[in-house]
C-alpha cells in the first residue's frame, strides 16, 4: 500500500508550502448523504509543512490505488489538537468537508417561489352610488364574474356599461401581484378613446395606481390582449372585500390584495373578457437553485437542477445546508457534495438511486475481487432494525401557534393507495403499519411550512405543501428501518452517497442461515480510511430507506431550525395589537371547553 | 570489564552468573522514535524527513573484545552515547568495491552481561534507516547538466546501482536573461513531472524528490507542480541507462540549465 499525500491549500485551492504533508499516519473522510461529512488525521509536528496548516485552510489527501493517484477526499482545517505526551508529539487535525462551507451563509427569510400566472381569487362587479359616498348603489348587487377567472378560456363575460362612471371592476388575489393579463373573446367595441382608471387601497381610501397599460390600441382601453403591468405598491394592503370600503355587509369574505377599475370617459361596449389573471409568487421547480444562488461564491448547483416537486416555502434564517435540507425534506429528494478537486458542487439527484455496479460480498476469491472494480470484500457487517421511530400516521402542523397553528384542514390533495387522510381530524395514515403494529400517532411539526397570508389561497396552497411533507414523513417513519453498517475492502471504485450497493452476506451455522442479506441498500455514509498500515478501507452506512435514523443532534437541530422560523412568519395576530391585561381571568368550569374550562 | 547491575534500593543484586545466569545492562532508548507511516515507511522526527520506501532495521550483533575492562567500557560508553541520533551507515562489500552508505538512526546499543563478560562483552546494535536502497558516490555522482536551448532535449543518465534511485534532486536555471515558464522531465521509467510558474533569470528551480519540496529561487514553490497521477514517486532514475527528456518553456536569454542529481543505489 501507498503512502500518504496531503496538500495543504487556500480555499482557492493553491498549494500552499514547498511540498505536501508526509508525515500523516492515517486519514479518515466521511461523506454523507444530505449532510456535511468530516475528516480526521495524524501528523508529526515535525513535519516540515506543518506550519502552513492553518486553520480554515483545505487538506487534500491522495494515495495511490490500483495504480493511479487518487484523491481521497478534501477538508476545511477546523481543528487542530496538538498533543505533546505523545513521542513524539503529534497533531490530530479535523474537520469538515467543503460542504461546511454552505453553513457559513443564510438564505435571509428567502421565498422559494418563482412567479407566475394564476387566475385571481375573485373577479366580481359592483355599481356605486352616484354620489360618491362610496356605498353601493344597492344592497348587493354583486356580480361575480365567474367567466373570467375559473381557467377555461371557452367561457367569457360579457362586460358592458356604456359611460358609467359608477361601474367597478373589482380582481382579488390572496397575494400582492405586479400584474394582469386578460385574454379577450371580444375586444372593447368602442371607437372613442377611453382609458380604466385603476385603483388600490392604501389602508385608508383607494388611491390611483401607476400602471402600463398593455391592452390599449390608440387610446382605446381593453383593445388587444395584453397586461397591466405596474410596480407593487408599497402600502398596497389587503382587506375584506368591499366591507372596509363601503361600511356594508361583505359581497365576500375575502381577504385579498383588491384592484377596482372603472372607466374614464366613454363605454366599455362589449368587452368579452376569457380569461383574467394576475402575475404572482407560485410554487416553483426551481427550489435548490434560489438557494444555491445565495452560496459563497464558486458554489454550483449540477445533476438535476429543479426538482420533481414543485415547492413554495418560506425560508427563515437558515444556513444555506439547512435550506436545502428544508427543500429536500419537503419534495422527498435527495443532495450530495459532488464535483471533483475542490469543485465546490452540490449534485441535486431528485429520488434516484444509482446503482454503484458494485457489489460488496462476505466470501470470495481476495485476488480475483481486487482485479474486478465491481466486487469488494466484506470484513465486518452490523446489521439493525429499527423500530423505534416507527409510527402509523402522522399528525402534522404548520407554523403558528394554537389554534392559528397550519394544519391538513384546507388540503385539497387525496391519499394515495395505502394512506388514509383525514383532514378534519389533522391526520395521515398508512394502512399496512397500522394493521400490523396498531395505533403509533406522532406530532410532527413544519415550522417553515405557512401560509403567506390568511387568505383562503394561501391556507389551501400550505396546507397542500404540510400534506407533502407529511407524506414523505410517513412513507419513511411508517416502515421497519433497516440500516447496515460495514466495513469493505479491495474496493477500488469510488461509492458516493446515494448511490446503492448491493450486498451479498450468507452465513450459515450447522446448515442452518442464520443471516442471509441479499438486497440493493442506499448508501448513507461512505468513510475512506487508511490506517496506518497503509490498509485503505471504506465503512459504509448503507439502508433500505434514503435518510439517517434520527439521533438526538438531529431533534435538537429540529428544535433551532423551527427556533429560526419563529420570525419568518407573519402572526395572525400582531403583536402590538395584543392588550395587556387589566382584569382578572375568570376561569369558569364548562362542559364543552377545552380540558373542561372555560377561559373568559 | 563493562558494566554490572549491583543494587536496587540499598538491596544488593547478586552478580554470580553461573553457568545460565546473564544480565541486561544500560541499553537505552531513541527518544522521538520513528512514526510509522501507511505503506511501512517511516517519518522520522528529529530529521523532519520521510522515508518514501519501506524502512528497514538493521542489527549488528558484535563482540568486544579486550582485556582492559576500562577499554570495553569506554566502547560501550561512545555506543550508547549515540543512541538516537542520525547518522550515515555504511557497508562495504566483500569485494572491496565502493561502499555504500544510508541514512540511519542507531535505535540502541544493548549489552547482555555474562561471565564471558570478562574479556568479551556482546554487544547488539539496531538501526532504523530511513528509507531503502543503499546509495553509493555521496548523493551527488553522475551528476549531469544540460542546457536547453530548444524546446526538447534530452540527455542520458546511468544508475551503476541495481535498484530504481527515487532520491533525485533536479534544478533547472535560466541563464541570464531567461525568464522560464515551465519545466518538465520525464523518462521512458518515470512518469511526467512538470512545474509552471516564473523562474526568474539565473534563479534556481529545486525539485527535491526525496524531501517532496520544490523551491523558486529558495521560495515554497509546490503551487506549480503538478505531481504524477499514475506513481507517488515524484521521478525515479531506474538501475542502468536513462534518458531523459525535459522541455522548458522559456523567454529571452540563451536558455535553461538543467541538473538532475542521484547517486547509485544499491540493494
Amino acid at each position: 500500500m501507498a503512502l500518504l499525500r496531503i496538500d495543504v491549500q487556500t480555499t482557492a485551492g493553491v498549494q500552499l508550502g514547498y511540498g505536501p504533508i508526509t508525515s500523516a499516519s492515517n486519514w479518515k473522510m466521511t461523506n454523507r448523504l444530505g449532510r456535511a461529512g468530516e475528516f480526521t488525521f495524524q501528523m508529526s509536528l515535525a513535519d516540515p509543512q506543518y506550519p502552513y496548516l492553518a486553520n480554515r485552510v483545505l487538506v487534500r489527501a491522495w494515495q495511490l490505488i490500483d495504480g493511479t493517484m487518487t484523491q481521497l477526499g478534501v477538508g476545511i482545517v477546523d481543528s487542530v489538537v496538538e498533543d505533546s505526551n505523545a513521542n513524539p508529539s503529534t497533531a490530530t487535525v479535523s474537520g469538515a468537508n467543503l460542504m461546511r462551507e454552505l453553513t457559513w451563509r443564510s438564505v435571509k427569510g428567502l421565498l422559494i417561489s418563482e412567479p407566475g400566472y394564476v387566475s385571481p381569487d375573485d373577479v366580481h362587479k359592483i355599481t356605486l352610488d352616484s354620489s360618491g359616498s362610496g356605498a353601493e348603489a344597492s344592497p348587493n348587487n354583486y356580480i361575480q364574474m365567474t367567466a373570467t377567472f375559473d381557467g377555461n378560456a371557452a367561457t367569457n363575460y360579457d362586460l358592458n356599461h356604456a359611460a358609467d362612471a359608477f361601474q367597478y371592476v373589482y380582481i382579488g388575489f390572496s397575494r400582492a401581484f405586479k400584474e394582469v393579463k386578460f385574454h379577450f373573446n371580444q375586444v372593447n367595441q368602442t371607437v372613442v378613446a377611453t382609458t380604466n382608471v385603476v385603483q388600490y387601497f392604501n389602508g385608508t381610501a383607494w388611491v390611483s395606481l401607476t400602471y402600463t397599460d398593455g391592452t390599449a390600441v390608440a387610446g382605446i382601453c381593453w383593445k388587444q390582449n395584453g397586461s397591466w403591468t405596474f410596480t407593487v405598491p408599497t402600502d398596497w394592503v389587503p382587506l375584506v372585500q368591499n366591507c372596509i370600503a363601503t361600511g356594508a355587509t361583505p359581497d365576500n369574505n375575502l381577504n385579498d390584495y383588491w384592484l377596482r377599475v372603472h372607466m374614464a370617459g366613454w363605454a366599455w361596449d362589449h368587452v368579452k373578457i376569457d380569461e383574467i389573471t394576475v402575475l404572482t409568487d407560485v410554487a416553483t421547480l426551481t427550489g435548490a437553485q434560489l438557494i444555491m444562488a445565495l452560496a459563497p461564491a464558486g458554489w454550483t448547483l449540477t445533476g438535476y437542477t429543479t426538482t420533481l416537486t414543485a415547492a413554495y416555502l418560506q425560508l427563515g434564517d437558515e444556513t444555506i445546508l439547512e435550506a436545502l435540507t428544508n427543500l429536500a425534506t419537503l419534495v422527498g429528494e435527495q443532495f450530495r457534495l459532488t464535483g471533483t478537486g475542490t469543485a465546490r458542487e452540490i449534485g441535486w439527484i431528485r429520488t434516484d438511486q444509482t446503482d454503484s455496479g458494485v457489489i460488496a460480498m462476505r466470501n470470495g476469491d481476495p485476488t480475483s475481487i481486487l482485479a474486478d472494480p465491481t466486487r469488494c470484500l466484506i470484513s465486518e457487517l452490523h446489521t439493525t432494525k429499527d423500530s423505534y421511530n416507527l409510527v402509523s400516521r402522522v399528525i402534522p402542523y404548520g407554523a403558528g401557534s394554537g389554534s392559528a397553528r397550519l394544519t391538513l384542514a384546507s388540503t385539497t390533495r387525496t391519499a394515495p393507495a395505502g394512506y388514509t387522510l383525514s383532514a378534519a381530524s389533522n391526520y395521515l395514515k398508512f394502512d399496512a403499519t397500522e394493521v400490523t403494529y396498531g395505533q403509533v400517532e406522532k406530532v410532527q411539526v413544519w415550522s417553515n411550512i405557512g401560509p403567506a397570508t390568511s387568505a383562503s389561497a394561501d391556507q389551501v396552497a400550505a396546507a397542500n405543501s404540510l400534506y407533502d411533507a407529511a407524506l414523505y414523513w410517513l412513507s419513511i417513519n411508517a416502515l421497519v428501518l433497516n440500516t447496515y453498517a460495514l466495513v469493505v475492502y479491495a474496493l477500488t471504485t469510488a461509492l458516493r452517497p446515494g448511490d446503492t450497493l448491493h450486498i451479498v452476506w450468507l452465513e450459515v451455522v450447522d446448515g442452518v442461515a442464520i443471516r442471509n442479506v441479499d438486497a440493493n441498500l442506499i448508501i448513507l455514509e461512505a468513510a475512506t480510511t487508511v490506517d496506518e498500515h497503509g490498509t485503505y478501507a471504506v465503512a459504509l452506512t448503507v439502508s433500505n430507506q434514503p435518510f439517517f435514523p434520527p439521533t438526538e443532534d438531529d431533534v435538537l437541530a429540529k428544535l433551532g431550525g423551527a427556533l429560526k422560523h419563529i420570525s419568518a412568519f407573519t402572526q395572525p395576530t400582531a403583536l402590538t395589537s395584543l392588550v395587556s391585561a387589566t382584569a382578572a381571568i375568570t376561569v369558569t368550569p364548562t362542559r364543552t371547553g377545552f380540558g373542561g374550562l372555560n377561559y373568559s | 570489564m563493562a558494566y554490572w547491575l549491583t543494587a536496587w534500593n540499598g538491596l544488593t543484586i547478586p552478580t554470580n552468573l553461573g553457568d545460565r545466569g546473564s544480565m541486561d545492562i544500560a541499553a537505552g532508548v531513541a527518544d522521538a522514535p520513528m512514526i510509522q507511516l501507511p505503506g511501512g515507511r517511516v517519518f522520522d522526527p528529529l530529521g523532519s524527513t520521510t522515508g518514501y520506501r519501506p524502512s528497514a532495521q538493521f542489527t549488528a550483533r558484535v563482540l568486544i573484545v579486550s582485556d582492559v575492562p576500562t577499554t570495553i567500557k569506554t566502547v560501550l560508553d561512545t555506543w550508547q552515547a549515540k543512541i538516537g541520533a542520525v547518522g550515515t551507515l555504511t557497508r562495504t562489500p566483500d569485494n572491496a568495491a565502493t561502499a555504500q552508505t544510508i541514512s540511519a538512526r542507531l535505535l540502541s546499543a544493548s549489552v547482555n552481561r555474562t561471565l564471558m563478560g570478562a574479556k568479551i562483552v556482546p554487544l547488539t546494535l539496531v538501526f532504523q534507516a530511513i528509507a531503502l536502497p543503499w546509495q553509493s558516490g555521496g548523493g551527488t555522482a553522475n551528476l549531469t547538466k544540460a542546457t536547453i536551448s530548444a524546446s526538447n532535449f534530452t540527455s542520458t543518465v546511468t544508475n551503476a546501482g541495481n535498484v530504481t534511485q527515487r532520491t533525485v534532486q533536479i534544478s533547472a536555471t535560466p541563464a541570464a536573461g531567461t525568464t522560464m515558464t515551465h519545466f518538465q522531465i520525464s523518462s521512458a521509467t518515470a512518469p511526467l513531472l512538470q512545474w509552471t510558474g516564473s523562474v526568474a533569470a539565473t534563479k534556481i528551480l529545486l525539485i527535491d524528490t526525496s524531501a517532496r519540496e520544490v523551491f523558486n529561487d529558495g521560495v515554497a514553490a509546490y503551487s506549480g507542480l503538478t505531481p504524477p497521477t499514475t506513481s507517488e514517486d515524484w521521478f525515479a532514475i531506474a538501475a542502468g541507462a536513462n534518458l531523459l527528456t525535459y522541455q522548458a518553456t522559456w523567454s529571452g536569454g540563451t536558455g535553461v540549465n538543467v541538473s538532475v542529481g542521484f547517486a547509485d543505489a544499491w540493494g
